[in-house]
């Protein structure tokens, strides 16, 4: 169980890095953060949408309503110029951190992004 | 059968009622429900089961909302959302003010009493605040207002205390001759002489004479033709008596006859506003000969206006100095004064004593009304919040449900607000109205003349929104508060507490019975005396009684005056005296001529022969002073009050001697006692002397019903004597004019006492309501056990009528002091009858009555049943 102040740091991160690599809605986005964590993190519709909308508000991420490819109509989320910039900063932050806490457990500097 | 569709859609139904969440937001999470149903039926549950988990899986509600506001919020505080944002706000106030009006025709009695207890309040102050500001605006008009002053003379001797209006006419030729300061004075007189034009002949007593620098110092607007008050013999006439004597004809140039003589008109000005306190139609010119200019006699009234700057206190010193140097060598007090300057705007208001007696609203008026304004309009207010209250004791079942239904509690306390600010500025709508209404109404109650377009004037009807706003925030913010904090179960279950709050509304009507009781009273008696007053004897007869004033110009040809006037067709008797009923006597110290007897306190004055008989005083003893014994020249007619002063009977008086200093006067007549002052003052000591000292007034008793024919004679004749203007009035209409504050009083002690009955008994209404619904099951019980519509409805009222005993208890006795108070001011007075009190009492206790009784009839009469049933 993943804790909830690390989960609720990690929110952020996760829906802008999720979107970064294609528009979203928000139960595919829970989904997905539940395969990625392995079921570790499973976001409910209270932790989720909200950030979503504040994304949104804050410039950081764009909507609308699609008919999506299976039939409903649903919101869609995309990222736009500001969110990437957010993206990066965040992307930037994390890795500070992860390296600091590496170097004291000793463990080998991995995760470098692709 | 399970329908997802139908579930999902009462389920968006019910969110919908939430306000934190949108429809965008609901059409998301519908169909983040739908997929992980989708998700779920793929893994084997049935749709059923996998709706109620997901369902479950949504989360906590309260939190989810919180979470939406929040982000809600954070969205207001982004300016493109604003213009949804007021969308929101506008549509939310609509909400409100279409519950507001449902629930307002809901109970349409109860609102329409809630509205008009304050409108009625506000209508009161409102009119009261008009009537005060006409009175302080007085004089306001005059472009110089603020440095013209009126030259009284203050005299503050022992045995003279007075203020008087009139100067000696050489007063104002000295100060413009040696003052600097002084940019203009300018001498006034009053008369009233007859004005004739072809065939048109009429007494005219809206009459000025003025010398030049009239126009100058005062606002009075010429429309044609200019003043030429330095021309002897010319006249301004208003726009009203233009129309009279000359219709449509310029009457520039044109001449009138003005007791005999040919004046030409000059100008022509505009009718003279209400608010001044020189009401006039003509303004001819004054002029003084030589001789006239002396420091003796005092029948004008001197205006100066100071220049920019000067300092009042110090041109009044100068005055003083110049006035000391000038006072004739002689006796007596009446040259003894210390001038005052008094601002031409507070004449109207102030003061009003002296020889001069038609100062008509004094500023007493002014603050009394101003106190009774705040009382009533505080007593509205209160209520207002009262019965907002009450009502809202109704609502607790609704709140209950609304929050059950997920009303957020900023939603209840803006619904409720709005609410009451709504009724109190419908109420405030409703009062401006009332006012406009009322606006003749109080004219005519005050003798005045007040424009509709005062009444909008912005400062007022602003200060009156404020307060219609403010009662509104007030009388909301109980229920607003307290019933959106309760738990919905408890206020579903109807427990309030508010015990506290029901003591303070108690305690507020039984003050407002006892205030009501209080003032019927005061009416009462005031109406009572006042009636009385009217008809009590006077001690003499006020009829067809003329009295001349400022006989003295004619010097030593006084009796030669009384003879002649005696002689016109119309006149009984003619007698002069320093001293007429209603006017100024002189007072001091007098003893008797036994050794060591005390010195007593008598008013005097000089009189004529004739003046007993003139006046028609009753003679209870002994004569009159004649001029058939030479010794009267020492003689003195006493009244019955004075020899008991003094301690004789009305027989012994007559061998008796008064003293002062060396000087003795022997008494040779006891008058009854008549009202030589007014009917305010208790029957003083009075001792009349021969005319040892030039008289001031003619009494002329008139036996004929043409009084104007008898009047122009005696002009006439007066013209042979004096070149002055002659100047009279009927002792008559000096009385009615004194009795016209009382009377005006009373009337508006009348409305008052009224209007606070009204607000006392719509506040026992509120808290009749309340109770009432209190007791519902209480009632509904007692009837299925038996008991009578009587006795239910004796039991309901049998508390409030318990505290309109109360309000009797404390009222009686309140009432009692305040008018032995206000009746020792009466010389002659009626009696406190105890009738009034219960007469007072009785009709509060049935105004009560009558107002509880609605109220517990319709309790005791409705179905137990139904009563009992409504959990």
């Amino acid at each position: 169980m993943i804790t909830s102040s690390l989960v609720a740091a990690s929110i952020q991160p996760f829906v802008l890095s999720i979107l970064a690599s294609g528009e979203s809605y928000g139960y595919a986005i829970i989904q997905r953060v539940k395969v990625l964590t392995g079921g570790q993190i499973k976001w409910t519709t209270s932790t989720l949408y909200p950030v979503l909308h504040r994304l949104e508000n804050k410039g950081l991420l764009e909507s609308d309503w699609r008919i999506s490819d299976d039939g409903p109509r649903r919101k869609y989320y995309r990222l736009t110029t500001r969110g990437q910039k957010a993206l990066d900063t965040e992307k930037q932050q994390w890795l500070d951190v992860h390296q600091a806490l590496s170097e004291l457990w000793n463990v080998s500097p991995g995760l470098l992004p692709a | 059968m399970f329908n997802l569709d139908k579930t999902l859609a009462a389920w968006r139904r019910r969110l919908a009622h939430n306000r934190a969440f949108t429809a965008e937001d609901i059409d998301e999470l519908a169909q983040h429900l739908r997929d992980q149903v989708y998700d779920l039926s793929e893994e084997g549950l049935s749709e059923e089961e996998a709706f109620r988990k997901a369902l479950r899986e949504m989360g906590d509600y309260t939190s989810a909302e919180t979470e939406y506001r929040k982000v809600y919020l954070g969205k207001l505080k982004q300016k493109r959302h604003l213009s949804s944002e007021l969308s929101w706000r506008f549509s939310m106030l609509k909400n409100y003010l279409t519950i507001t009006f449902r629930t307002m025709i809901r109970r349409k009695g109860f609102s329409l009493i809630h509205v008009f207890g304050l409108s009625i309040g506000l209508a009161s102050c409102m009119l009261i605040g008009l009537y005060i500001q006409d009175e302080l605006q007085y004089d306001d008009f005059h472009e110089n207002a603020d440095h013209v002053y009126r030259v009284l003379r203050q005299f503050d001797l022992p045995d003279l205390q007075a203020t008087i209006e009139t100067t000696p006419p050489a007063l104002a030729a000295t100060i413009k001759e040696q003052l600097p300061d002084v940019e203009r004075a300018v001498r006034v007189g009053r008369s009233s002489p007859v004005v004739k034009r072809g065939t048109q002949e009429f007494v005219e007593t809206r009459f000025l004479d003025a010398e030049s620098g009239f126009f100058e110092m005062f606002s009075f607007p010429l429309q044609h033709g200019q003043a030429d008050l330095n021309r002897p013999s010319t006249l301004v006439l208003s726009e009203q008596m233009a129309t009279k004597y000359f219709s449509d004809d310029n009457p520039v140039g044109q001449i009138l006859e003005i007791g005999g003589e040919a004046y030409e008109v000059t100008g022509v000005m505009a009718n003279v506003p209400a608010q001044s306190h020189l009401q006039f139609d003509f303004v001819r010119s004054l002029h003084f000969s030589p001789d006239q200019l002396n420091w003796g006699f005092n029948n004008h009234f001197t205006y100066i206006q100071l220049k920019t700057g000067a300092d009042q206190a110090n041109v009044t010193r100068q005055i003083a100095a110049i006035t000391k140097m000038n006072q004739p060598e002689r006796e007596g007090s009446w040259s003894d004064f210390v001038p005052h300057l008094q601002p031409v705007t507070g004449i109207h208001l102030g003061l009003g004593v002296g020889v001069d007696i038609s100062s008509e609203g004094r500023i007493m008026f002014v603050y009394l009304f101003g106190i009774l304004a705040v009382f009533i309009l505080l007593l509205a207010c209160i209520n207002f919040m009262n019965l907002a209250t009450a009502r809202s004791m109704d609502r607790a079942r609704e709140v209950g449900m609304r929050k059950a239904l997920g009303a957020q509690r900023f939603q209840l306390i803006g619904q409720f607000l709005s609410e009451s600010i709504l009724i109190s500025v419908i109420g405030l709508v409703i009062a401006l109205l009332l006012c406009w209404l009322m606006i003749p109404t109080l004219n005519e109650f005050a003798g005045k003349s007040i424009a509709y377009s005062t009444l909008f004037n912005t400062s007022p009807v602003l200060f009156f929104l404020g307060l219609a706003l403010c009662t509104g925030l007030l009388a909301g913010s109980y229920p607003a508060l307290v019933l959106s904090h309760f738990k919905p179960a408890r206020t579903l279950k109807g427990e309030i507490s508010g015990i506290r709050r029901a003591q303070l509304r108690k305690g507020l009507v039984v003050f407002q019975f006892a205030l009501s009781i209080v003032l019927i009273v005061g009416t009462s008696i005031v109406s009572k005396q006042l009636n009385y007053l009217q008809r009590a004897g006077l001690g003499f007869t006020p009829d067809n009684l003329l009295i001349v004033d400022q006989v003295g110009y004619l010097g030593d040809k006084v009796q030669v005056f009384e003879e002649e006037a005696s002689r016109i067709v119309g006149v009984e008797h003619a007698a002069s005296g320093f001293s007429m009923p209603g006017t100024f006597y002189i007072n001091s110290m007098w003893q008797s001529d036994e050794p060591g007897s005390e010195a007593h306190n008598l008013d005097y004055s000089f009189v004529n022969f004739d003046y007993i008989e003139t006046l028609g005083i009753d003679m209870l003893a002994g004569r009159s002073i004649s001029r058939a014994y030479a010794t009267d020249s020492f003689a003195v007619m006493i009244n019955e009050a004075a020899a008991r002063d003094f301690g004789w009977s009305t027989e012994e008086a007559l061998e008796k001697k008064i003293a002062r200093g060396s000087r003795k006067y022997s008494v040779v007549g006891v008058v009854k006692d008549f009202n030589f002052r007014s009917l305010r003052a208790d029957v003083y000591p009075l001792a009349l002397f021969g005319p040892l000292r030039a008289p001031r007034y003619t009494a002329i008793r008139m036996n004929t019903e043409d009084t104007a024919r008898t009047i122009a004679s005696l002009e006439t004749v007066w013209k042979q004597f004096s070149d002055l203007p002659f100047t009279y009035s009927l002792l008559a209409d000096n009385l009615a004019a004194q009795y016209l504050s009382e009377q005006r009083l009373s009337r508006i002690f009348f409305i008052f006492t009224t209007l606070a009955l009204l607000i006392a008994c719509l506040g026992l209404l509120g808290l009749a309501t309340y109770t009432a619904e209190k007791r519902t099951k209480e009632i509904g019980i007692r009837k299925t056990l038996g008991a009578s519509t009587g006795n239910l409805f004796a039991l309901l009222s049998k508390d409030f009528l318990k505290l309109v005993m109360i309000a009797f208890l404390i009222a009686a006795p309140m009432g009692f002091l305040a008018m032995t108070r206000w009746l020792e001011e009466y010389a002659y007075r009626v009696d406190i009858d105890p009738g009034i009190f219960l007469l007072a009492g009785g009709l509060a206790f049935l105004a009560a009555l009558g107002t509880v009784s609605f109220q517990s009839i319709k309790a005791a009469v409705t179905n137990p049943i139904s009563s009992l049933r409504s959990e």
